[in-house]
């Protein structure tokens, strides 16, 4: 197998290209398990619904950026569960912490043990 | 899949239910297959981000170049069993005052993948009893 190693990716016309630095996809019910996983060391569990994933690697700042999805509660129609960052969770260049959140019904928007995340982080 | 868990609380935020920390497949290979830096890499990595949030500027925090790299160019550790490589990522992933400082109490414990409580209501009532 080979390795590539360079400091910067572009197109062939110069544009910058930003691959994911780490991605993750875990049952967050019952007993959390990692799926498949690159780049992350661990996943901790925090509580309902709120989840760290720590990095292989440290990043050089804590701006990551983490997008994701999560499947919803069942039988609850277009119950998308989003992943997102507040100011009260905590950041660092070593991990990203979020929460899943409900999107519909009266627990919108509160932390849900979705049975399949999926994370990915870019910087 | 790892056999393995570590169960941990965080003394300072005692309203925190018990965490999880669920080891990586892949991060696990590489560990056995002695890819991994020295722990101390890390450290210096966490001590210089700590000092910078503690100074009220880790908004504009950047590691310092060499010190970053080093998570590749340093020197490899060799291989480490499932458990050396266990007690290796609580030292990198759970914050440093849960498991360096003696407590009253534990504060983390390994344990077996099955003994974790899957029902997060009863998670959450356990208490890390010595």
């Amino acid at each position: 197998m080979s390795t590539i190693k360079v400091d910067n990716l572009q197109t062939t016309g110069g544009a910058g290209l930003y691959p994911a630095r780490a991605w993750s996809t875990f049952n967050g019910q019952g007993t959390v398990s990692i799926t498949v996983s690159e780049g992350v060391s661990s996943l901790t569990d925090n509580g309902t619904g709120i989840y760290t994933l720590n990095l292989s690697n440290s990043t050089t700042t804590a701006y990551q950026v983490i997008c994701g999805s999560a499947e919803g509660a069942p039988g609850v129609s277009y119950d998308g569960s989003p992943v997102g960052r507040s100011s009260a969770l905590s950041n660092a260049t070593s991990n990203v912490t979020f929460q899943v959140s409900r999107l519909v019904g009266s627990t919108t928007g509160a932390g849900y043990d979705s049975p399949q995340v999926h994370a990915v982080i870019v910087v | 899949m790892s056999n393995y868990r570590v169960i941990f609380e965080d003394p300072e935020q005692p309203e925190q239910p018990a965490m999880v920390l669920v080891p990586s497949d892949n991060w696990l290979e590489e560990a056995k297959a002695g890819l991994l830096p020295p722990i101390s890499v890390y450290w210096a990595l966490q001590d210089d981000e700590q000092q910078a949030i503690a100074e009220g500027r880790h908004d504009t925090f950047k590691h310092d170049p060499e010190k970053h790299a080093a998570q590749w160019t340093a020197p490899r550790i060799g291989p480490l069993t499932e458990e050396e490589a266990m007690e290796y990522l609580i030292m990198k992933d759970i914050p440093r005052h849960i498991w360096s400082v003696e407590y009253n109490r534990p504060m983390f414990k390994i344990v077996k993948t099955a003994d974790v409580p899957s029902d997060r209501q009863f998670r959450n009532a356990w208490r890390l009893a010595a």
